[in-house]
């Protein structure tokens, strides 16, 4: 074994291998930190690339890649709060409020470093323990993968917000989303309301971008804020050095969640969409003080970020052993290992273990080389944190807006974006968690695929006495009792110290994700979730039973939560009636709280821009919406908005048409000008 | 779309580009093609179109991409609903995996597709393998002993996929009880649920025998090949592909040792022979007819073109320990046709396969 190990090092370090490994390094960099791109996309594009490669220089390239998307996208979680991939939503939840703190640098400084702890050390764990772990896998099959989906929604659920009841209506609000399109079983299309862009599901990318970038552009639209909303020169103890320092204050948390990272991540299926939020839970549950959680504390950067890169390793243990790949990443890396002529199998671990081991030290040595990289780079990044909001929002909506126009090329994707927004806005504002919608978003085609196979091959409901979905279940009912005592707890020190009352700490309330108390945004919210669960719910129970299940189930559930959400609103709103003197004084003052008027007028400049697009294209749309935007929010002058928006040109023609060769929108001046312009002009200049 | 091949140009990895023949100019030049695969990522039906298109792409235009889009579910039904729902007929669009002519023939609920619509640019044939774990009760150590199981419990992709057809349908013939649970998504899925010992028995392509099987729970012991399935020629014989271990017989071959020497009568083998001559025939591209002809012409003299290049044929032959056996075109058309000349009885036994249980 020892033998293996150190040919495997061997290996990698030779050339080209090694210079195959710094290119997929850098461009795993570059994907994990674009919204909207990500190591999928990545492993895709590379693969046809690796046909002709020797084995260890592909695996190289691929993995290099692959491993360190997950370390570079919690710069757009923490400077952002958009979650840059599935395996970093946890990192907004006090990644963001750090941000907002000015203490961007810090959270850089803890991610960077404890995602290469976790990548070296889920990597160790993985080739110490291989003999150990291979039967566990071989036990996880359908009853135990969808259970395994129910706790990352149970966790989910209750720890990102203020509310249980709130967090899990909102997974069932997002399972009822992931229904969206033809069926697994028959493919008999749900909800789609006949027309063809819903047909398939509901892309996750547009709605990703739309629920968390929107509401978060346009904080900084319509308050005129920098991310950091403390000056500079207020800052302190937010360096990047304080952030490495904080992963070793919290080695112990460190090491167990890269643990929880390495063995949650190989079970196949979905263990690496749901291993930042089994970690985060872990890292609340496990703290005397979980006061700060949600509200900046390190700890919730350290643990998701630990994991997150830890299941790199882990989800290439069933996919070499046995050819069953725990993601879509891996099922492409599986594709990679057959066209190498590698078969999945006991070989992997015997006579080919020299090639297991060398996938293995890429991953150590990718996310040691992308840490160092990134926490180069990242003292400038963090700087954007105090850059004017003005200025940020322009620039955020091209990445945001052209990320969601990647996947599939079609206004259904600007226009799913932006209603996602006005969601996400409602969300945000109304105290409604949104990770619980996106992950189950994420989970809920699994999720139903699974239960239906358990139900086949169970002929009922017998599964739900196997050993680990007993298990598993217990964890549920845990989580939500500590969740639900853990609130109730919060709330009556709450009551207690009401007195003292400390307005920033308020103001970090309402800025915590799920954490804003405002009943009167809240509640129709609630009333139209309620009304949506049922009808959706009726519409299900005309469809045959192969496709009706999930949806029930979902919106079954989901109504009984938010009947109850709207008795706690609806008491609270009442309160806040009386508080005001009348419902219309209390409106204004929750429209006024949330400033809803300046919101209505961003979307407003938004849907223009929609519109504008179907006419002139996107090479001149969101140029013309930068320019405005500046002139006439920012209060620029024509010069500065000019060559802002002559830049986000540059960045349309040069990387998403020459680079990517993006398909755009065929505007109506699509149609004639190419034909008006001079040979020597492109038209991929203007169209 | 993207051009993937763009973005790895910016990375500075023009090198890693391999050589490409001259290629035949005019509407694909520097154009994405989304090829669908009505199967999941990382099995046979993958694996194979990766393999195929890569190629292709080299004989369609200069800068051509053939970008993967696995469109899983329902059998492969949902990927044949997608292409002719939701892609335009420009060429663009094409679809690499199975024709599904026995769910439209039998009018399944979720049905959206009508193959008259459909232009075939190409097809292969494929033999497929029925596989059951050894340790099922009462145990079976070789092929006989699967006559002693009583409920077998068989995974597939649906109702009238390739994979779930060939492990059921040789059980229903002989009379064994069995339990369908369809719903996997693909091969790899298929791999995960025989090892947890979800279920006992699957069908495999000779793809994912060679990959996911013959080296691991078909060496270890774990797992027993069964017999194989292959096409049925014009002579009314079944062809041995020569791939699979000379113990390996053909399910008929089977049948004959174990019932007296004879072929088994009656609905369910009519059925058998007719998925044989269609269902065997899995590696099929496919666009949509109201496509322009000289886009259809293009495609299928690209298509004629891999079957002789030497990469393909060195990947083919290594995957699927033989050479490719394809048609082009014309030549396999009547693959769109020709289903609907289905004899009542081998209809009858169709349905009888993909009956619903009344719930009790």
């Amino acid at each position: 074994m020892i033998e293996a190990l150190l040919e495997g090092l061997f290996a990698v370090f030779q050339w080209p291998a090694f210079g195959f490994l710094f290119l997929g390094v850098l461009l795993g960099i570059w994907l994990g930190a674009v919204p909207g791109l990500g190591g999928i996309i990545g492993l895709v594009l590379l693969l046809p690339f690796t046909f002709g490669m020797d084995t260890v220089p592909a695996f190289a390239l691929l993995l290099g890649m692959f491993a360190v998307t997950s370390t570079s996208d919690t710069i757009a979680s923490v400077m952002l709060g958009i979650p840059g991939t599935a395996a970093s939503q946890a990192t907004i939840l006090d990644g963001y409020p750090l941000a907002q703190q000015g203490k961007a640098a810090r959270a850089f400084g803890a991610a960077f470093t404890v995602s290469a702890f976790g990548g070296v050390f889920g990597a160790i764990i993985l080739a110490v323990s291989l003999p150990l772990i291979l039967p566990i896998i071989k036990s996880f099959a359908s009853p135990e993968l969808f259970i395994l989906g129910m706790l990352g929604l149970a966790m989910v659920g209750t720890l990102s917000g203020a509310s249980v009841l709130k967090g899990l209506s909102v997974a069932c609000f997002g399972i009822l989303l992931s229904t969206v399109g033809y069926g697994e079983a028959e493919s008999i299309p749900r909800y789609h309301f006949e027309t063809d862009y819903l047909l398939d599901s509901l892309p996750l990318i547009p709605v990703v971008l739309g629920l968390f970038a929107i509401p978060e552009i346009m904080e900084l639209a319509i308050r005129n804020v920098s991310i950091s909303r403390v000056p500079k020169d207020q800052t302190s103890g937010g360096g990047m050095l304080e952030g490495v320092k904080d992963v070793f204050r919290h080695w112990w948390l460190a090491l167990r969640c890269a643990a929880i990272g390495t063995y949650v991540g190989m079970l196949p299926g979905l263990g690496a969409a749901i291993v930042d939020w089994v970690a985060y839970g872990h890292a609340v549950q496990s703290a005397k003080d979980k006061s700060k959680f949600g509200f900046g504390d390190i700890r919730g950067v350290i643990a998701p970020e630990a994991a997150n890169n830890a299941t790199r390793g882990g989800s290439l243990i069933p996919t070499v052993a046995f050819g069953i790949p725990g993601s879509l990443g891996t099922a492409i890396l599986l594709g990679a290992l057959l066209i190498q002529g590698l078969k999945p199998g006991p070989d992997m671990l015997t006579s080919e273990l020299h090639i297991t081991f060398s996938m293995v030290w890429t991953i150590v040595i990718a996310n040691i080389v992308a840490a160092g990289l990134l926490m180069m780079w990242s003292k400038q990044v963090a700087k954007v944190a105090f850059v004017p909001g003005h200025l940020l929002v322009p620039g955020v909506i091209l990445f945001v807006f052209l990320g969601a126009w990647l996947g599939g090329a079609d206004v259904g994707d600007w226009i799913s974006c932006l209603t996602f927004g006005v969601i996400g806005f409602i969300m945000k504002r109304g105290g409604w968690p949104r990770p619980p919608l996106i992950l189950a978003l994420i989970l809920g085609n699994i999720m139903e695929n699974a239960f239906q196979i358990s139900m086949g091959a169970h002929d009922g409901f017998g599964w739900l006495a196997r050993p680990i979905v007993l298990i598993v279940i217990a964890l549920i009912a845990i989580t939500v009792f500590l969740s639900v005592k853990g609130i109730t707890k919060n709330k009556a020190s709450q009551t207690d110290n009401e007195d003292e009352a400390d307005p920033a700490k308020a103001g970090r309330q309402e800025a915590s994700e799920g954490g804003a108390k405002n009943p009167l945004i809240s509640l129709p919210f609630a009333i139209i979730l309620f009304a949506l669960f049922s009808w959706a719910g009726a519409q299900a129970f005309a469809w045959p039973e192969s496709v009706n299940e999930f949806p029930i189930m979902s919106t079954v559930l989901g109504a009984s939560l938010v009947f109850f959400v709207l008795y706690h609103d609806g008491r609270d709103a009442s309160k806040e009636i009386e508080i005001h003197g009348g419902f219309s004084g209390a409106m204004t003052a929750a429209l006024d709280k949330a400033i809803v008027d300046r919101a209505i007028l961003f979307f407003g400049y938004l849907l223009t821009m929609i519109f504008v697009m179907l006419v002139i294209g996107q090479k001149f749309a969101i140029p013309l919406f930068m320019f405005l935007y500046l002139i006439r929010w920012g209060s620029y002058n024509w010069r500065v908005s000019l060559g802002y928006a002559a830049g986000g040109w540059l960045m349309m023609v040069g990387f998403y048409d020459r680079i990517l060769d993006l398909l755009w929108y065929p505007s109506w001046l699509s149609t004639w000008l190419p034909e008006l312009l001079p040979d020597w002009v492109p038209p991929w200049f203007f169209v | 779309m993207l051009s993937y091949k763009s973005l790895l140009l910016a990375a500075g990895a023009v090198g890693l580009m391999a050589a490409t023949t001259p290629s035949q100019a005019g509407f694909y030049d520097g154009k994405d093609v989304t090829v669908i695969i009505n199967a999941g990522a990382g099995g046979g039906l993958t694996r194979s179109g990766r393999l195929f298109t890569s190629n292709m792409k080299k004989y369609l235009g200069k800068g051509t991409d053939m970008v993967i889009k696995n469109i899983a579910g329902a059998g492969g039904v949902k990927g044949m609903n997608f292409l002719q729902e939701k892609s335009k007929p420009n060429g663009l669009t094409l679809l690499w995996g199975t024709s599904q002519q026995m769910a439209q023939l039998l009018k399944l609920r979720g049905v959206r597709f009508d193959l008259a619509k459909l232009a075939v640019i190409g097809a292969g044939s494929s033999s497929y393998v029925s596989i059951a774990r050894t340790d099922f009760p009462p145990g079976i150590k070789s092929t006989a002993d699967l006559l002693k199981v009583k409920k077998m419990i068989v995974g597939g992709r649906g109702a009238t996929d390739g994979l779930g057809l060939w492990a059921r349908l040789p059980l229903k013939i002989m009379g064994l009880g069995y339990r369908y649970v369809p719903g996997y998504r693909g091969q790899p899925k298929l791999n995960a649920a025989i090892r947890a010992k979800e279920i006992g028995l699957l069908g495999t392509g000779s793809t994912g025998y060679f990959a996911f099987y013959e080296n691991t729970i078909l060496k270890s012991g774990e797992g027993i090949a069964l017999y194989y399935h292959s096409n049925l020629g014009p002579d009314g014989k079944f062809a041995n592909p020569g791939v699979f271990p000379k113990s390996l017989k053909h399910f008929s071959d089977f049948y004959k040792d174990t019932h007296g020497g004879k072929l088994p009568t009656g609905p369910l083998w009519e059925a058998y022979k007719w998925l044989s001559k269609f269902n065997s025939r899995p590696f099929g591209l496919y666009t949509l007819k109201g496509a322009p002809a000289d886009r259809i012409a293009a495609l299928r003299a690209a298509f004629k073109k891999t079957l002789t290049d030497k990469d393909f044929v060195a990947g083919w032959r290594k995957a699927q320990k033989a050479d490719p056996n394809f048609g082009v075109g014309k030549e396999v058309e009547w693959i769109l046709t020709e289903w609907r000349k289905i004899s009542p009885e081998a209809k009858a036994g169709l349905k009888a396969l993909t009956a619903k249980k009344k719930k009790k």
